[in-house]
Parts: structure tokens; sequence; C-alpha cells
């Protein structure tokens, strides 16, 4: 052991700014970096997991002739057909075999 | 063998395979880099003797060093990994190049922060424009660069390709940092081991910061290959395997 006290230890030889200062910004950096990573990896699992489930819901209120979300449940027909006016945002043109 | 291996790395390369290499890597990295940080800390402050010329000031070194060396070493992987892309055309490399990105900013912001905190009490000033430091500020605008360009185009396939344009480019200046003190008359000390000669600092304190440069390694691999899980969650939400992992490992039980 170099020191002799946690006080000679704690001054640095009087570059403890210096010392301190770097060692504590690396720390810091750090463990502001595994905090953010996280972060990211609970909120994307998150939505992905948000994302899932509305589809699922969205395939059970689907009629029952239909037993899944098709092509048709999730893009409009034609626009005739669409009731109501249900605007789906959806640029491309209806599909047609 | 080689046959074997090349054939592993091709399996590695799909994301549903790596995404789970990571997930069983990334822990096993995390202890290792706080095993030989904390080895390294405690042969750094609590046991290396007092340099002669630089007094306690010196043990700055154990963090600067290694953060420096990191800082070098991610912008060459990130070159890698773009060249490995623009020539397969593999998925992951531009994931992988990407992931590096923050920890290699991090990593050269360390390095420039600590360095005037060295420069202030040994030089008499925070910052000198000399080749060393100028070039080492040039690597951190290039991550900057790398980071704030490939976020700001909205198709990923446009915003890989445009940054691995710039970590390509960018790595000329990787060699230039290094070998900076040597072509320049700079008023950064040289360095402190160089390839083929014995090095220029006592065997303890070598050895602190090898550990502390070993400890930053296994840091970068456990937070990139933490970080890349991530970016495959957003670019794969499309596929089959995914959903059905997602599905079984949502935040609040199965779904």
């Amino acid at each position: 052991m170099h020191w002799n006290s946690l006080q000679e230890f704690l001054e640095m030889g009087g570059y403890a700014l210096y010392v301190w200062g770097s060692f504590g910004v690396t720390f810091l950096l750090i463990a502001l970096e595994v905090w953010q990573a996280r972060g990211s990896w609970r909120t994307e699992l998150t939505h992905l997991t948000d994302a899932l489930q509305i589809e699922a819901s969205l395939q059970d209120k689907s009629p029952s002739s239909r037993p899944s979300a098709t092509l048709t449940s999730v893009m409009p027909l034609t626009p005739s057909e669409e009731s109501g006016g249900i605007k789906t945002g959806n640029p491309q043109p209806p599909f047609t075999p | 063998m080689s046959k074997s291996l090349s054939s592993r790395w091709f399996y590695y390369a799909a994301p549903q395979n790596f995404f789970h290499l990571c997930a069983q890597l990334w822990p096993w990295c995390a202890a290792l880099a706080a095993l030989l940080g904390l080895w390294g800390l405690y042969l750094g402050l609590l046991v290396a003797p007092v340099d002669a010329q630089q007094g306690e000031a010196y043990r700055i070194i154990f963090v600067h060093v290694p953060a420096s060396w990191m800082s070098m070493v991610i912008y060459m992987a990130m070159a890698f990994w773009s060249i490995m892309g623009l020539v397969f055309n593999t998925r992951l490399s531009a994931l992988m190049t990407r992931a590096l990105a923050p920890t290699g900013a991090m990593f050269a912001f360390i390095s420039l922060f600590s360095g005037a905190l060295w420069g202030k009490p040994m030089w008499g000033t925070w910052w000198v424009w000399d080749a060393r430091l100028t070039s080492e500020l040039l690597l951190f605008f290039l991550y900057l660069g790398y980071m704030a360009l490939t976020s700001a185009i909205e198709d990923p396939k446009k915003g890989d390709r445009a940054g691995a344009l710039i970590a390509v480019v960018g790595s000329v200046n990787v060699p230039i940092i290094y070998f900076s003190v040597k072509w320049w008359n700079t008023l950064h000390q040289g360095s402190t081991i160089t390839m083929g000669q014995a090095p220029s600092m006592a065997k303890l304190m070598l050895w602190a910061m090898l550990l502390m440069a070993l400890s930053f390694w296994a840091y970068t691999l456990a937070v990139v290959f933490y970080r890349v899980r991530v970016m495959i969650l957003l670019r794969e939400r499309q596929s089959q395997w995914l959903r059905t992992w997602v599905s079984a490992h949502s935040v609040g039980g199965p779904a």
C-alpha cells in the first residue's frame, strides 16, 4: 500500500481535482451509458410488445369468416366499399388480383 | 477447421443468431470488465508508487491512456464493419457500426477531458493546438458526425451507407493520431509503450494500465453486444422469429 492515511489518498499530493476529476468523469459517463442502454432496451421491447398486442387484438375483432388478419382487413378495398369513410392513410392502390 | 470457422462466421452474421449469442456474451464481458477494472484501480490508485517527475498527478494515465486507445480501436472497428457492410452487404455490419459509435465517442471525450486535467498541472494549460490533441479532437467530431448523420437519415439502408463512408474515410485520421507524437514536435509526451521496445514505465504502473485497458475492452464488448440487440429489435421487427421471441420475453411476462 502506497498511502499512509485516507486523507493522504484523497489529497493525491495536491492534485486531487485533476486526478479525481478524471476518474470521476470516466465513471460518471460509463454509468450514464449503461443507464441509457438499459433504458433504450426496455423502451424498444415495450414498444414492440404493445404493437404485437394491438395486432393480436385487431385479429380477434375481425369477423369470424376471416380467421386471421388478411390483406383485405388491413388494406382498404375499393373506395366504394369503404363504408363510413374510414381513412387508413394508406397511399397504396387497392389490391386487385 | 477453416471451413467450420467460416461457416460459423456466416451463421452469426444472421441477426437472429447473433441476437441470441449477444444475450449469452454480454453478462460475461460486463463481469470481466468489473473484475479487471477493480484490479487495475487497486494497483493504480492504491499500490503503485509515486512518479518521480509528475508526482501523484501521473495517476490520470490509468484512465487517459486506456480511453485514448479505445477511442482509436473502436473507430478502426467501425471502419472494419463498414467495409464488411459495403463489400458483403450483410445486415449486421451496419448495426455493429452504429452500436460502437456512442462508446467510441465517450472514450474520445474521456481522453480529451482527462488530458486537459492532466495538461493543466503539468504543462500549465488545459489545451494546446498541437498535432496529438487536435487529431484526437477531430476523432471526437468524426464520432459525433457519424451519429448525427446516421440518425438524421430516415431510410436505415441509406443511413447505413452514408455512415459507412464516414467511418471508412475518417479512419485515415487514426494512424495520424497514433504517430503524431513521432511525426511532429508536440507538447504531448511520447508513446508510453512502443512495439518492440521496453516500456518506459515501472512494471507495476504498466500492469495497472494494461488491466485498465483490458477492462475498457471488456466493457466495450459488453455494451456493444447489449446495444446491438436493441438495434436488432428495431430493425427486425417484421420478422417472425423476433415476434415469437418478444411474445415469450416481453417486459410484463409472456404476452
